[in-house]
Protein backbone atom coordinates (compact mmCIF):
# COMPACT_ATOMS: atom_id res chain seq x y z
CA UNK A 1 0.00 0.00 0.00
CA UNK A 2 1.72 3.37 -1.36
CA UNK A 3 0.27 6.63 0.09
CA UNK A 4 -2.15 7.73 -2.35
CA UNK A 5 -3.46 4.11 -1.25
CA UNK A 6 -3.65 4.86 2.75
CA UNK A 7 -5.62 8.52 1.68
CA UNK A 8 -7.98 6.72 -0.63
CA UNK A 9 -8.68 4.39 2.00
CA UNK A 10 -8.84 7.19 4.47
CA UNK A 11 -11.22 9.15 2.46
CA UNK A 12 -13.43 6.33 1.76
CA UNK A 13 -13.66 5.66 5.17
CA UNK A 14 -15.19 8.92 6.16
CA UNK A 15 -17.64 8.35 3.44
CA UNK A 16 -18.78 5.21 4.47
CA UNK A 17 -18.88 6.51 7.97
CA UNK A 18 -21.48 9.27 7.56
CA UNK A 19 -23.44 7.21 5.40
CA UNK A 20 -23.70 5.11 8.68
CA UNK A 21 -24.35 8.37 10.73
CA UNK A 22 -27.36 9.53 8.27
CA UNK A 23 -28.87 6.71 6.97
CA UNK A 24 -32.08 6.42 7.84
CA UNK A 25 -32.52 9.29 9.80
CA UNK A 26 -35.82 11.43 9.37
CA UNK A 27 -35.68 15.22 8.97
CA UNK A 28 -36.24 16.24 12.30
CA UNK A 29 -33.24 13.74 13.76
CA UNK A 30 -31.31 15.39 10.60
CA UNK A 31 -32.45 18.93 12.14
CA UNK A 32 -32.00 17.84 15.54
CA UNK A 33 -29.99 19.51 18.33
CA UNK A 34 -28.47 18.95 21.43
CA UNK A 35 -28.66 22.06 22.91
CA UNK A 36 -29.81 25.48 21.63
CA UNK A 37 -26.73 26.45 20.30
CA UNK A 38 -24.93 22.92 19.18
CA UNK A 39 -24.55 22.02 15.60
CA UNK A 40 -27.28 19.81 13.75
CA UNK A 41 -26.04 16.28 11.66
CA UNK A 42 -27.16 17.76 8.56
CA UNK A 43 -25.30 20.74 9.00
CA UNK A 44 -21.81 18.63 9.81
CA UNK A 45 -22.55 16.40 7.03
CA UNK A 46 -23.02 19.51 4.57
CA UNK A 47 -20.18 21.23 6.32
CA UNK A 48 -17.55 18.46 5.87
CA UNK A 49 -18.48 17.44 2.09
CA UNK A 50 -18.14 21.48 1.35
CA UNK A 51 -14.97 21.43 2.59
CA UNK A 52 -13.62 18.39 1.18
CA UNK A 53 -15.17 19.90 -2.57
CA UNK A 54 -13.60 23.28 -1.86
CA UNK A 55 -10.34 22.05 -0.69
CA UNK A 56 -9.86 19.45 -3.47
CA UNK A 57 -11.34 21.59 -5.79
CA UNK A 58 -8.66 23.93 -5.24
CA UNK A 59 -6.03 21.55 -5.13
CA UNK A 60 -7.12 20.59 -8.58
CA UNK A 61 -7.70 24.06 -9.49
CA UNK A 62 -11.37 23.10 -10.81
CA UNK A 63 -14.95 24.27 -9.80
CA UNK A 64 -16.16 22.83 -6.81
CA UNK A 65 -19.13 20.41 -7.38
CA UNK A 66 -21.44 21.73 -5.35
CA UNK A 67 -21.30 24.85 -7.85
CA UNK A 68 -20.41 22.71 -11.08
CA UNK A 69 -22.90 20.64 -10.24
CA UNK A 70 -25.39 22.20 -9.19
CA UNK A 71 -25.43 20.53 -5.98
CA UNK A 72 -26.14 24.63 -4.41
CA UNK A 73 -29.76 25.06 -6.34
CA UNK A 74 -30.78 21.24 -5.15
CA UNK A 75 -29.97 22.66 -1.47
CA UNK A 76 -31.95 25.89 -1.78
CA UNK A 77 -29.52 27.23 1.09
CA UNK A 78 -30.24 30.79 2.40
CA UNK A 79 -26.44 30.88 2.21
CA UNK A 80 -24.56 32.85 -0.03
CA UNK A 81 -23.14 29.80 -3.30
CA UNK A 82 -19.53 29.67 -2.03
CA UNK A 83 -20.14 29.58 1.78
CA UNK A 84 -19.05 26.63 2.86
CA UNK A 85 -19.92 26.93 6.47
CA UNK A 86 -16.51 27.67 7.87
CA UNK A 87 -17.38 30.32 10.82
CA UNK A 88 -20.77 29.87 10.88
CA UNK A 89 -23.06 30.82 13.99
CA UNK A 90 -25.89 29.05 15.54
CA UNK A 91 -28.49 30.72 13.30
CA UNK A 92 -26.62 30.32 10.32
CA UNK A 93 -26.42 26.36 11.52
CA UNK A 94 -30.57 26.80 11.36
CA UNK A 95 -30.29 27.89 7.73
CA UNK A 96 -28.73 24.34 6.29
CA UNK A 97 -32.49 22.75 5.86
CA UNK A 98 -32.41 19.04 4.56
CA UNK A 99 -35.12 17.19 4.31
CA UNK A 100 -33.88 13.74 3.29
CA UNK A 101 -30.41 12.08 3.87
CA UNK A 102 -30.41 11.09 0.49
CA UNK A 103 -29.34 14.85 -0.63
CA UNK A 104 -26.49 15.14 1.72
CA UNK A 105 -25.34 11.34 0.45
CA UNK A 106 -26.20 12.28 -3.21
CA UNK A 107 -23.50 15.33 -2.56
CA UNK A 108 -20.98 13.79 -0.96
CA UNK A 109 -20.98 10.67 -3.10
CA UNK A 110 -20.07 12.81 -5.82
CA UNK A 111 -17.05 14.48 -3.96
CA UNK A 112 -15.98 11.29 -2.60
CA UNK A 113 -16.17 10.17 -6.24
CA UNK A 114 -13.88 13.33 -7.34
CA UNK A 115 -11.32 12.80 -4.43
CA UNK A 116 -10.50 9.35 -5.02
CA UNK A 117 -9.59 9.87 -8.49
CA UNK A 118 -7.47 13.29 -7.49
CA UNK A 119 -5.57 10.73 -5.31
CA UNK A 120 -5.34 8.20 -7.57
CA UNK A 121 -2.98 10.40 -9.63
CA UNK A 122 -0.51 10.87 -6.39
CA UNK A 123 3.04 10.12 -6.02
CA UNK A 124 4.76 10.59 -2.59
CA UNK A 125 6.85 13.24 -4.33
CA UNK A 126 3.46 15.26 -5.22
CA UNK A 127 3.05 15.15 -1.21
CA UNK A 128 5.56 17.54 -0.67
CA UNK A 129 4.55 20.41 -3.14
CA UNK A 130 3.67 23.69 -1.31
CA UNK A 131 -0.28 24.15 -1.86
CA UNK A 132 -0.34 27.45 0.41
CA UNK A 133 2.16 29.45 1.46
CA UNK A 134 -0.72 31.42 4.28
CA UNK A 135 0.96 29.40 7.27
CA UNK A 136 4.26 29.05 8.93
CA UNK A 137 5.23 26.65 7.67
CA UNK A 138 3.53 26.13 4.08
CA UNK A 139 0.92 23.85 3.84
CA UNK A 140 2.28 21.15 1.68
CA UNK A 141 -0.10 18.82 -0.21
CA UNK A 142 0.15 15.84 2.28
CA UNK A 143 -0.67 18.10 5.20
CA UNK A 144 -3.73 19.62 3.28
CA UNK A 145 -4.90 16.31 2.32
CA UNK A 146 -4.33 14.94 6.15
CA UNK A 147 -5.93 18.00 7.46
CA UNK A 148 -8.87 17.64 5.16
CA UNK A 149 -9.21 13.83 6.16
CA UNK A 150 -9.13 15.38 10.09
CA UNK A 151 -11.86 17.63 9.60
CA UNK A 152 -14.18 15.07 8.12
CA UNK A 153 -13.40 12.62 10.69
CA UNK A 154 -14.05 14.97 13.57
CA UNK A 155 -17.60 15.93 11.78
CA UNK A 156 -18.30 12.93 11.18
CA UNK A 157 -17.92 11.45 14.42
CA UNK A 158 -19.56 14.54 15.95
CA UNK A 159 -22.85 14.21 13.86
CA UNK A 160 -22.55 9.94 14.89
CA UNK A 161 -22.48 11.42 18.58
CA UNK A 162 -25.46 13.61 17.89
CA UNK A 163 -27.36 10.24 16.22
CA UNK A 164 -26.73 8.24 19.31
CA UNK A 165 -28.29 10.99 21.53
CA UNK A 166 -31.10 11.88 19.12
CA UNK A 167 -32.13 8.09 19.37
CA UNK A 168 -32.30 7.65 22.46
CA UNK A 169 -34.64 10.39 23.05
CA UNK B 1 -18.53 -10.69 -27.66
CA UNK B 2 -15.29 -11.91 -27.66
CA UNK B 3 -12.09 -11.27 -29.32
CA UNK B 4 -8.97 -12.62 -30.41
CA UNK B 5 -6.50 -10.14 -29.73
CA UNK B 6 -6.92 -12.00 -26.57
CA UNK B 7 -5.19 -15.04 -27.42
CA UNK B 8 -5.62 -18.37 -25.94
CA UNK B 9 -2.92 -19.60 -24.27
CA UNK B 10 -3.34 -23.45 -23.66
CA UNK B 11 -3.06 -22.56 -19.87
CA UNK B 12 -5.99 -21.33 -20.12
CA UNK B 13 -7.40 -23.89 -22.51
CA UNK B 14 -6.29 -26.33 -19.80
CA UNK B 15 -7.57 -24.69 -16.90
CA UNK B 16 -10.71 -24.25 -18.07
CA UNK B 17 -11.17 -27.88 -19.04
CA UNK B 18 -9.97 -29.31 -15.73
CA UNK B 19 -12.57 -26.45 -13.92
CA UNK B 20 -15.42 -27.93 -16.00
CA UNK B 21 -14.29 -31.47 -15.20
CA UNK B 22 -13.82 -30.34 -11.20
CA UNK B 23 -17.37 -29.18 -11.44
CA UNK B 24 -19.13 -31.94 -13.40
CA UNK B 25 -17.82 -34.09 -10.30
CA UNK B 26 -18.73 -31.57 -7.42
CA UNK B 27 -22.25 -31.24 -9.44
CA UNK B 28 -22.77 -35.08 -8.82
CA UNK B 29 -23.01 -34.35 -5.24
CA UNK B 30 -24.30 -30.85 -5.43
CA UNK B 31 -27.24 -29.56 -7.68
CA UNK B 32 -28.49 -28.03 -9.25
CA UNK B 33 -25.38 -25.55 -8.43
CA UNK B 34 -21.89 -27.24 -7.89
CA UNK B 35 -20.80 -24.03 -6.62
CA UNK B 36 -22.78 -21.37 -5.18
CA UNK B 37 -25.48 -23.57 -3.70
CA UNK B 38 -27.24 -21.44 -2.07
CA UNK B 39 -27.97 -17.52 -2.47
CA UNK B 40 -30.38 -14.72 -1.44
CA UNK B 41 -32.23 -13.30 -4.03
CA UNK B 42 -31.65 -9.30 -3.93
CA UNK B 43 -32.89 -6.22 -6.24
CA UNK B 44 -32.46 -2.43 -5.54
CA UNK B 45 -30.74 0.18 -7.72
CA UNK B 46 -27.58 1.10 -9.36
CA UNK B 47 -27.10 5.07 -9.20
CA UNK B 48 -24.17 6.44 -11.57
CA UNK B 49 -21.83 9.33 -9.91
CA UNK B 50 -20.52 11.86 -12.02
CA UNK B 51 -16.71 10.65 -12.44
CA UNK B 52 -14.33 12.32 -14.10
CA UNK B 53 -12.64 8.57 -14.37
CA UNK B 54 -13.57 6.64 -17.31
CA UNK B 55 -13.63 3.08 -17.85
CA UNK B 56 -14.06 2.85 -21.25
CA UNK B 57 -17.29 0.40 -21.52
CA UNK B 58 -19.55 2.31 -22.38
CA UNK B 59 -22.11 0.71 -20.62
CA UNK B 60 -21.08 2.24 -17.75
CA UNK B 61 -19.36 5.34 -18.82
CA UNK B 62 -22.40 6.01 -20.49
CA UNK B 63 -25.72 4.44 -18.72
CA UNK B 64 -29.33 4.72 -20.11
CA UNK B 65 -30.27 6.83 -17.23
CA UNK B 66 -28.49 8.27 -13.34
CA UNK B 67 -30.06 5.52 -11.47
CA UNK B 68 -31.20 1.86 -12.88
CA UNK B 69 -32.75 -1.01 -11.52
CA UNK B 70 -30.82 -4.13 -11.01
CA UNK B 71 -31.90 -7.94 -9.33
CA UNK B 72 -28.91 -9.51 -7.49
CA UNK B 73 -28.35 -12.20 -5.66
CA UNK B 74 -25.67 -12.82 -2.92
CA UNK B 75 -23.99 -16.58 -2.00
CA UNK B 76 -21.41 -18.06 0.10
CA UNK B 77 -18.98 -20.80 -3.36
CA UNK B 78 -18.29 -23.47 -1.16
CA UNK B 79 -21.64 -23.52 0.23
CA UNK B 80 -19.66 -24.75 3.42
CA UNK B 81 -22.07 -23.84 7.04
CA UNK B 82 -21.88 -20.18 8.42
CA UNK B 83 -20.25 -18.71 10.60
CA UNK B 84 -17.25 -20.53 8.74
CA UNK B 85 -15.56 -18.36 6.42
CA UNK B 86 -16.47 -18.92 2.47
CA UNK B 87 -15.55 -16.86 -0.39
CA UNK B 88 -18.87 -14.79 -1.25
CA UNK B 89 -20.52 -14.22 -4.60
CA UNK B 90 -22.18 -11.06 -5.21
CA UNK B 91 -23.94 -10.95 -9.22
CA UNK B 92 -25.71 -7.99 -10.35
CA UNK B 93 -27.83 -7.83 -13.41
CA UNK B 94 -28.80 -5.17 -15.60
CA UNK B 95 -32.16 -5.88 -17.60
CA UNK B 96 -32.42 -4.07 -20.61
CA UNK B 97 -34.39 -4.33 -23.77
CA UNK B 98 -31.23 -5.77 -25.41
CA UNK B 99 -31.06 -8.53 -22.57
CA UNK B 100 -29.75 -9.20 -19.58
CA UNK B 101 -26.06 -7.31 -18.56
CA UNK B 102 -24.44 -9.32 -15.57
CA UNK B 103 -21.50 -8.93 -13.67
CA UNK B 104 -19.88 -11.33 -11.67
CA UNK B 105 -17.92 -10.63 -8.35
CA UNK B 106 -16.04 -12.49 -5.91
CA UNK B 107 -14.19 -11.74 -2.50
CA UNK B 108 -10.97 -11.01 -3.03
CA UNK B 109 -8.72 -8.21 -1.54
CA UNK B 110 -8.83 -4.99 -2.82
CA UNK B 111 -4.74 -4.24 -3.48
CA UNK B 112 -1.99 -5.33 -6.07
CA UNK B 113 -1.84 -8.13 -6.60
CA UNK B 114 -4.40 -9.19 -3.89
CA UNK B 115 -7.19 -8.13 -6.22
CA UNK B 116 -6.40 -11.43 -8.28
CA UNK B 117 -6.66 -13.78 -5.85
CA UNK B 118 -9.91 -15.32 -3.76
CA UNK B 119 -10.53 -13.93 -0.19
CA UNK B 120 -12.81 -16.11 2.47
CA UNK B 121 -14.94 -14.09 4.45
CA UNK B 122 -17.43 -14.36 6.93
CA UNK B 123 -19.37 -11.34 6.71
CA UNK B 124 -20.69 -10.35 3.00
CA UNK B 125 -20.20 -6.74 3.94
CA UNK B 126 -16.62 -6.64 5.38
CA UNK B 127 -15.44 -8.74 2.10
CA UNK B 128 -14.19 -6.75 -0.58
CA UNK B 129 -15.32 -7.48 -4.58
CA UNK B 130 -13.53 -7.94 -7.67
CA UNK B 131 -14.17 -9.51 -11.11
CA UNK B 132 -10.70 -11.23 -10.51
CA UNK B 133 -10.40 -11.17 -14.59
CA UNK B 134 -10.17 -8.41 -16.17
CA UNK B 135 -12.99 -7.18 -19.29
CA UNK B 136 -11.37 -5.36 -22.52
CA UNK B 137 -12.65 -2.11 -22.84
CA UNK B 138 -11.87 0.83 -25.31
CA UNK B 139 -9.19 1.88 -22.54
CA UNK B 140 -7.96 -1.47 -22.21
CA UNK B 141 -7.91 -4.24 -19.37
CA UNK B 142 -10.64 -2.86 -16.86
CA UNK B 143 -11.54 -4.33 -13.99
CA UNK B 144 -14.61 -3.89 -11.93
CA UNK B 145 -15.10 -3.81 -8.44
CA UNK B 146 -17.16 -3.53 -5.26
CA UNK B 147 -17.24 -2.53 -1.73
CA UNK B 148 -19.47 -2.48 1.18
CA UNK B 149 -20.42 1.44 2.38
CA UNK B 150 -22.73 -0.07 5.10
CA UNK B 151 -24.21 -1.96 7.02
CA UNK B 152 -20.99 -3.30 8.69
CA UNK B 153 -21.81 -6.98 9.98
CA UNK B 154 -24.01 -8.68 7.61
CA UNK B 155 -24.81 -12.33 8.04
CA UNK B 156 -23.86 -14.45 5.43
CA UNK B 157 -25.71 -17.35 6.52
CA UNK B 158 -28.56 -17.06 3.22
CA UNK B 159 -31.46 -17.14 5.77
CA UNK B 160 -30.06 -14.78 8.12
CA UNK B 161 -28.87 -12.73 5.37
CA UNK B 162 -32.27 -12.54 3.62
CA UNK B 163 -33.85 -11.39 6.77
CA UNK B 164 -31.33 -8.80 7.87
CA UNK B 165 -31.66 -7.39 4.15
CA UNK B 166 -35.44 -7.56 4.35
CA UNK B 167 -35.38 -4.38 7.31
CA UNK B 168 -32.11 -2.47 5.81
CA UNK B 169 -30.56 -1.82 2.77
CA UNK B 170 -26.96 -3.08 1.92
CA UNK B 171 -24.96 -0.26 -0.08
CA UNK B 172 -21.93 -0.87 -2.00
CA UNK B 173 -19.56 1.67 -4.23
CA UNK B 174 -18.82 0.19 -7.46
CA UNK B 175 -15.18 0.88 -8.84
CA UNK B 176 -13.31 0.05 -12.01
CA UNK B 177 -9.43 0.00 -12.28
CA UNK B 178 -6.52 -1.15 -14.63
CA UNK B 179 -5.11 -4.12 -13.61
CA UNK B 180 -2.63 -2.48 -11.28
CA UNK B 181 -4.30 1.09 -11.23
CA UNK B 182 -6.56 3.00 -8.17
CA UNK B 183 -9.96 2.01 -7.73
CA UNK B 184 -12.19 4.88 -9.25
CA UNK B 185 -15.86 4.90 -7.96
CA UNK B 186 -18.87 5.36 -10.46
CA UNK B 187 -22.11 4.31 -9.06
CA UNK B 188 -23.62 3.39 -5.66
CA UNK B 189 -25.31 -0.02 -5.41
CA UNK B 190 -28.48 -0.41 -2.86
CA UNK B 191 -29.72 -3.93 -2.59
CA UNK B 192 -32.34 -5.22 -0.11
CA UNK B 193 -34.73 -8.60 0.05
CA UNK B 194 -37.89 -8.01 -1.21
CA UNK B 195 -38.95 -11.83 -2.68
CA UNK B 196 -40.86 -14.07 -1.14
CA UNK B 197 -38.21 -16.98 -1.32
CA UNK B 198 -34.40 -16.76 -0.03
CA UNK B 199 -33.28 -18.00 -3.50
CA UNK B 200 -33.90 -16.80 -6.73
CA UNK B 201 -33.66 -19.32 -9.55
CA UNK B 202 -32.35 -16.84 -12.52
CA UNK B 203 -28.63 -18.21 -13.89
CA UNK B 204 -25.89 -15.08 -13.36
CA UNK B 205 -23.92 -15.64 -16.70
CA UNK B 206 -21.28 -12.75 -17.46
CA UNK B 207 -19.87 -14.26 -20.22
CA UNK B 208 -23.07 -14.88 -22.21
CA UNK B 209 -24.45 -11.88 -20.61
CA UNK B 210 -21.81 -9.27 -21.12
CA UNK B 211 -22.08 -5.45 -19.83
CA UNK B 212 -22.21 -4.04 -23.51
CA UNK B 213 -19.06 -2.11 -24.49
CA UNK B 214 -16.89 -5.16 -22.81
CA UNK B 215 -15.33 -7.60 -24.23
CA UNK B 216 -14.37 -11.09 -23.16
CA UNK B 217 -10.24 -11.57 -23.33
CA UNK B 218 -10.56 -14.79 -25.57
CA UNK B 219 -7.82 -16.48 -22.77
CA UNK B 220 -10.76 -15.55 -19.93
CA UNK B 221 -13.68 -16.81 -22.27
CA UNK B 222 -11.54 -20.16 -22.33
CA UNK B 223 -10.68 -20.29 -18.98
CA UNK B 224 -14.57 -19.42 -17.63
CA UNK B 225 -16.68 -20.87 -20.19
CA UNK B 226 -16.71 -24.68 -20.38
CA UNK B 227 -17.37 -24.48 -16.37
CA UNK B 228 -20.48 -22.08 -16.83
CA UNK B 229 -21.56 -24.17 -19.64
CA UNK B 230 -21.17 -27.50 -17.06
CA UNK B 231 -23.00 -25.55 -14.51
CA UNK B 232 -25.77 -24.35 -16.37
CA UNK B 233 -26.32 -26.92 -18.23
CA UNK B 234 -24.94 -25.41 -22.01
CA UNK B 235 -23.22 -26.28 -24.16
CA UNK B 236 -19.84 -24.33 -24.85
Amino acid sequence: MNTADLLTDAFARVSETVHGVVDGLSSRELMARVDDESNTIAWLVWHLTRVQDDHIADLMDTDQIWLSAGWVDRFRLALPATDTGYGHSSDDVATVVVESPDLLLGYLDEVHARTAHFLSGLTDADLDRVVDENWTPAVTLGVRLVSIVSDDFQHAGQAAFIRGVVRRR
Amino acid sequence: MTTDAGRPTVFAVVAGRVLAVAFRILQRFRRPRPIHPHGVALSGTVRYLTSPARSGIAFLDHPAAAELPVSARVSRSLGVPAPLPDVIGLAIRWDGPSGPADLALASTGFGVPSRFWLAAHRSPSRARFTTLIPYRSDRGPVLLAARTIGPRDLPSEPRALATALTGTTWRLRLYHASPTGHWHPFAIVELRHSSTTVDTPDRFDPVRHQLPGSETYNWARRLREPSYARVQGKTS
